[in-house]
């Protein structure tokens, strides 16, 4: 049954995601005390939290809390609880943007003779660019082709041609591995692995306006999502405009991971998962799932990232990796629960 | 047009193709306040093409469908949604909600404020006899308990009375329903007509359309086959001509009572 309504829910994550927060700035290869935050003693203790820990566990907390905010409204989208934004083909897409980028830039970079750096555009490098139209390109494809004048967006079609762009995606990803150099081909598994570490402020406050999109433009729509849940029919019997609605939380979807995928590579399971568990604790109701789930998604990613940092340390691990090896087995026993529920 | 403004629900001359072929043929009916119609007809003869073009999903190939005198279209979908309730024939809902709150989302139309929505939930969920699944969850609950939780859910949308008198569509209520549930759902659509909500039903079992309704209309290919008091419209000549079974009519010698009775298919 039920822990806790929705809205308790949400005030101990918000509670809880404080002291996550502070351990995610103060644990990495050099230590520091909680004090060490608020006061500037050190100078360049002061510069590593200022540029380097403060930016990426802000960066790790709203690229988890878009993520999963984007997992939810697809699940109900989708009216699937186990759909998945990378369904709708974005992920592939940014990868293959992605590629191009590392790909052309590498390319590119060898002819001008190195003046040209492949990672300086205000802060953000022309991977995350071409990740984000790759990614918006998706799903402007998958939308097109699922969508007719009198019948609207179908949902199996749009799934079937999430799968077919991906597929090809996979396929164009193959031919540009083929064609890179050792250096590029890094680069892009890197890439598609999932990483925190180009955090810098710039990022932060990109994400944070995304965050801020979601979450105005979200609000209204929550019980909607709702009715859509009973599915289409009823939620036009209960006054809702299905299409425009449906049209709009694609967009904001699709923006949502493009820009988190553009700014941290792919992160599996945050999406999926996160969603997942809030529901389990205070059931589907968009209007706390959508603030709950993001609450949740921002703790669960500073904590893998956290762990991402700690496990080799002083190197790295992708945090894609460390979300996809936690997700996995907790997803299987959610499906064997809920069959067992059943 | 001061005689149709008088009509709830004013079907003219509709016609409806899709691919070719022709699923409701120049069908025309109008309903009054408080009137409770039964749909009846065999598979295929386009009950649920013409609830689906009563609530706007499917759009029209010829004629107009006018609410209180007003063109369905031309409603604003919140506005209609206060007024009219529709219920599908099922309705798949993956997610955990629980029953409570599935009833709740027929009160999204309204902005009625928390403590009305909490009242009105509870009463439907008492007047279905649900009250006792209020917080199970609905994707476990069986059939028959779906679907009375539907039929409170669409019940809580026009739940209170607002400016136009109100319309609810039901497809098959009963379909999964035990004996005692069904013989409820009569009672419950004698309730909603007496204030003042126009009801039409899609019913198989003639002798609850029978027993439940004011009027029936009896479909068949997509065409009215006849429409009026139950005794006009349920003949043995009609039955036959619809549904190609021969039918009889019982007294019963001590409720006074007449039922159905259907002896033989003339195609199998």
């Amino acid at each position: 049954m039920r822990l806790f309504d929705g809205n308790k829910l949400c005030w101990l994550l918000a509670i809880a995601m404080m002291p996550v927060l502070i351990l995610a700035i103060v644990v990495g290869p050099v230590s520091f005390s909680i004090g060490d935050i608020f006061t500037n003693e050190n100078a360049q203790a002061a510069l590593i939290l200022r540029e380097i820990r403060i930016p990426r566990a802000l960066l790790s907390a709203l690229v988890g809390a878009v993520l999963a905010i984007s997992g939810a409204v697809m699940q109900g989208l989708f009216r699937n609880p186990l759909a998945d934004p990378s369904l709708i083909g974005v992920s592939a897409g940014a990868s293959v943007g992605a590629s191009l980028a590392i790909l052309a830039g590498g390319y590119l970079a060898e002819m001008l003779g190195g003046w040209l750096s492949v990672s300086s555009l205000s802060g953000l490098s022309l991977i995350s660019i071409g990740a984000f139209i790759g990614g918006a390109g998706a799903v402007i494809v998958v939308y097109r082709l699922s969508t007719s004048p009198y019948q609207g967006t179908s949902v199996a079609t749009m799934l079937l041609v999430g799968i077919a762009i991906s597929a090809l995606a996979a396929a164009l990803n193959n031919l540009m591995s083929y064609m890179a150099s050792n250096e590029m081909l890094r680069r892009m598994s890197l890439w598609q692995m999932g990483n925190l570490d180009l955090a810098n402020w710039n990022r932060v406050w990109l994400c944070l306006v995304m965050l801020g999109l979601f979450l105005v433009l979200l609000r209204g729509q929550a019980s909607s999502l709702n009715a859509l849940l009973l599915g289409e029919s009823e939620a036009r019997h209960l006054g809702v405009n299905v299409q425009t609605m449906k049209r709009r939380i694609i967009l904001l979807a699709a923006l949502g991971v493009g820009v988190s995928t553009a700014l941290a590579g792919i992160i599996a399971f945050v999406g999926l998962i996160v969603p997942h568990i809030v529901r389990l604790i205070s059931g589907p109701d968009h209007r706390s799932l959508l603030v709950a789930s993001g609450l949740l998604g921002a703790i669960l990613l500073m904590l893998a990232d956290l762990i991402a940092r700690l496990v080799i340390a002083p190197a790295e691990l992708p945090v894609g990796v460390i979300t996809a090896f936690l997700g996995v087995p907790f997803f299987i026993y959610l499906l064997r629960q809920t069959k067992n529920a059943r | 047009m001061p005689d149709k403004a008088t009509s709830v629900l004013q079907i003219d001359c509709v016609s409806l193709e899709v691919e070719g072929v022709r699923l409701l043929d120049q069908v025309s009916l109008s309903m009054e306040r408080g009137e409770v119609m039964a749909l009846v007809g065999p598979n295929g003869a386009g009950k649920s093409t013409l609830i689906r073009a009563i609530s706007g999903e499917q759009n029209l190939s010829h004629g107009q469908i006018m609410f209180h005198g007003r063109p369905m279209q031309h409603w604003p979908l919140q506005e209609l949604a206060t007024h009219t309730a529709f219920m599908p024939q099922q309705s798949v809902l993956e997610f955990p909600f629980t029953a409570r709150e599935v009833v709740a989302l027929g009160r999204i139309p309204h902005s009625s404020g928390h403590l009305v929505d909490a009242r009105v939930v509870n009463e439907v969920l008492v007047y279905l006899d649900v009250a006792h699944l209020a917080d199970r969850i609905y994707p476990r609950l069986s059939g028959g308990e779906r679907q009375r939780v539907q039929l409170a859910r669409v019940l809580a949308q026009i739940w209170a009375p607002v400016e136009h008198s109100r319309l609810l569509v039901l497809d098959e209520p009963t379909s999964s329903f035990d004996l005692a549930h069904q013989q409820l759902v009569v009672k419950l659509l004698r309730e909603v007509a007496r204030q003042g909500i126009s009801v039409l039903v899609v019913m198989h079992d003639l002798n609850l359309a029978m027993s439940s309704s004011d009027r029936i209309a009896m479909l068949c290919c997509g065409q009215l086959q006849a429409v009026g008091r139950p005794e006009s419209v349920l003949t043995e000549t009609n039955i036959r001509q619809s549904f190609g079974v021969s039918a009889e009519f019982i007294q019963d010698s001590r409720t006074g009572r007449r039922h159905l009775a259907f002896t033989e298919s003339e195609k199998y």
